[in-house]
């Protein structure tokens, strides 16, 4: 199976909703980081092709941008296998079908899990129309950036 | 028996939020509201001042299941005022990406959101421990739906390769040739889901409906025909107006609507089916045959195999379509803007989908009306609510609230529609 097979960034949130943006512009700029190496999806509009994008995947990184009130720029990390997903990562993927949580229960019980799912999330507070970033977030944006290259370069290093 | 209440307050797996209160006193159903209190969304007052264009795009954001079908319905009135007529394989074009609007809504109705029901699980996701390959199978058929979208809409939720007139841009012969073989594959699965449906048991329930539906001469309604009901009505588009109404009542933000003359109808797959079986395929006719379904079905929950039925049938016409289809030398008709009214009528997987605009000279709309199918469902659903737990006073609470709720489901309700919605409460004391 080659690194692009194995590993996925999936990037939720819309592009043109100020910080709602974080998930599709990380996941697009480790894309351009690793090109060779993984696969990315930005455009998740129909929350059940999920299951169909990570089934089979070794690696699986899922982007978002979180609104809990705690500190703007707070960085979350999940295993989302393995712990619970709070409802409020992932949860506006549809409007229609399933939330994270839902899609991850769906797809466990359809044994169609990828092998390792881990979810980042970045607090946000500006949902607006637009296409910039608060400044209180745009230091989480890098971070998240580099965390995910940290695990990439490993993993990639360990094949 | 007293009296008691059934009280759903958000009702699952339904598009949207809204609630159902069913009141009883003695052994009488008193009161039945659909509560629908989603705040109401203005789309006809804001598409006011915007270009004709517009129309397509802006009120395909109403709905993210049956975008199609606003879409479609705004062209056509567009279309209409202007005195347009879009024929050959754009018209086919058309009907194809409604053939994945249906199977991708349908899909998931009956397998994601209906057959939980039947088969007495709370939702999809505890019913894939038990029926995993069945649940597969529906989110595969459910996927080829969306890929037919993506294909000649540019994506499955809101597309944006729609225009007045047309397309932006046609598929070649060969984008449709490599999805014909998915479609082959979902005909076969579509065939199984009539099966497999078919052998669910259905509570003993029929009620004497007015069935209303668009009607075409030669082809089971998509895009284009008269309006028709098992009552008597046989219009033109135009006179949507004349015979059916929208009246507002306490209990819901989303309006009602009824049959001038008589009251309560249904649009929807059971309508579209008893109003036009004759043009069904054959291998739909048979299917249905084969599931026990006669020329009309009128036990709204049987309507998960009329469902089934049409995604048959849709899978079916997608491939014919794709057969005969030849690229268009421009993939639309060119609009210019008329001062006048259009009406566009149009068969969103939920029932009849209605639109009216006034546009002036320059393509401006003056004014819209839009009457989505769950609005113009909802009274019938409340009168079968009546009607059902009137018959079935003895049920014990628990499994009297379930049945209430597939009642509800048995019509696919999309609240973000008619404005959102659900939640059931029944009332006794």
């Amino acid at each position: 199976m080659s690194d692009q097979d194995r590993i996925l960034i999936i990037g939720a949130g819309n592009e043109f909703r100020s910080d709602d943006a974080v998930g599709p512009v990380i996941a697009k700029k480790i894309y351009q980081l690793y090109s060779e190496r993984v696969k990315y999806i930005k455009d998740i509009s129909d929350s059940t092709n999920l299951i169909e994008h990570w089934k089979n995947r070794k690696y699986v990184f899922f982007v978002d941008a979180v609104c809990s009130g705690s500190e703007p720029g707070t960085v979350y990390r999940f295993d989302a296998l393995n712990e619970e997903i709070p409802e409020n990562i992932g949860s506006n993927l549809s409007t229609h079908t399933f939330n994270l949580g839902e899609a991850i229960e769906l797809a466990r019980n359809l044994e169609n899990l990828p092998e390792n799912l881990i979810v980042y999330g970045i607090e946000c507070i500006n949902f607006d129309f637009g296409q910039c970033f608060s400044k209180e977030i745009k230091p989480a944006i890098s971070k998240v950036i580099i965390k995910l290259k940290n695990e990439i370069d490993e993993l990639v290093y360990v094949s | 028996m007293k009296g008691k209440s059934i009280k759903v307050n958000y009702l699952a797996r339904v598009e949207g939020e809204g609630g159902i209160h069913v009141k009883v006193r003695g052994d009488e159903v008193k009161d039945v509201k659909l509560n629908i209190f989603e705040p109401p969304r203005f789309f006809e007052a804001f598409l006011r001042g915007r270009k004709f264009t517009e129309a397509p795009d802006i009120t395909a954001r109403i709905c993210g299941i049956c975008p199609i079908a606003y879409m479609m319905s705004a062209c056509h009135a567009m279309e209409m005022a202007c005195g347009v007529k879009v024929e050959g394989p754009i018209r086919d074009l058309r009907r194809l990406i409604y053939c994945g609007e249906w199977i991708e809504s349908h899909g998931l109705h009956i397998y994601m959101l209906h057959a939980p029901d039947f088969l007495g699980y709370d939702d999809a996701i505890k019913m894939a421990k038990d029926h995993g390959d069945v649940v597969k199978q529906g989110l595969k058929l459910k996927k080829i739906g969306n890929d037919l979208m993506v294909l000649l809409g540019g994506r499955e939720i809101h597309p944006i390769n729609v225009r007045v007139g047309g397309f932006y841009k046609v598929p070649k012969k060969k984008d449709l040739r490599d999805i014909a073989e998915q479609l082959k594959w979902a005909r076969e699965a579509a065939l199984e889901t009539v099966k497999w449906v078919s052998t669910f048991d259905f509570p003993e329930f029929e009620r004497n409906y007015e069935f209303v539906s668009v009607n075409h001469p030669d082809e089971y309604p998509f895009n284009e025909g008269r309006i028709v009901s098992n009552k008597g009505i046989d219009i033109p588009v135009e006179e949507y107006l004349d015979h059916f109404e929208e009246h507002h009542v306490e209990h819901s933000t989303s309006l009602h609507a009824s049959v001038k003359e008589r009251g309560t109808y249904m649009t929807g797959p059971m309508a579209r089916y008893a109003l036009n079986y004759d043009k069904l395929s054959k291998i739909s006719k048979e299917a249905a045959k084969e599931a026990g379904l006669g020329k009309t079905c009128n036990n709204p929950f049987k309507s998960i195999i009329v469902r089934a039925v049409e995604i048959l049938y849709a899978c079916d016409e997608a491939l014919r379509i794709i057969q005969n289809y030849e690229m268009p030398d421009k993939p639309y008709v060119d609009v210019e803007p008329k001062e006048g009214v259009g009406h566009g009528a149009t068969e969103a997987p939920r029932g009849t989908l209605y639109h009216r605009y006034k546009i002036d000279g320059k393509g401006v709309i003056k004014d819209a009306v839009i009457m989505p199918p769950t609005s113009q469902n909802q009274p019938s659903v409340e009168e079968d609510l009546t009607e059902f737990v009137s018959k079935n006073l003895n049920l014990p609470h628990d499994e009297l609230t379930w049945k209430c709720e597939q009642a509800v489901r048995n019509y696919d309700p999309c609240i973000s529609c008619s404005c959102h919605f659900l939640k059931l409460t029944i009332d006794r004391e």
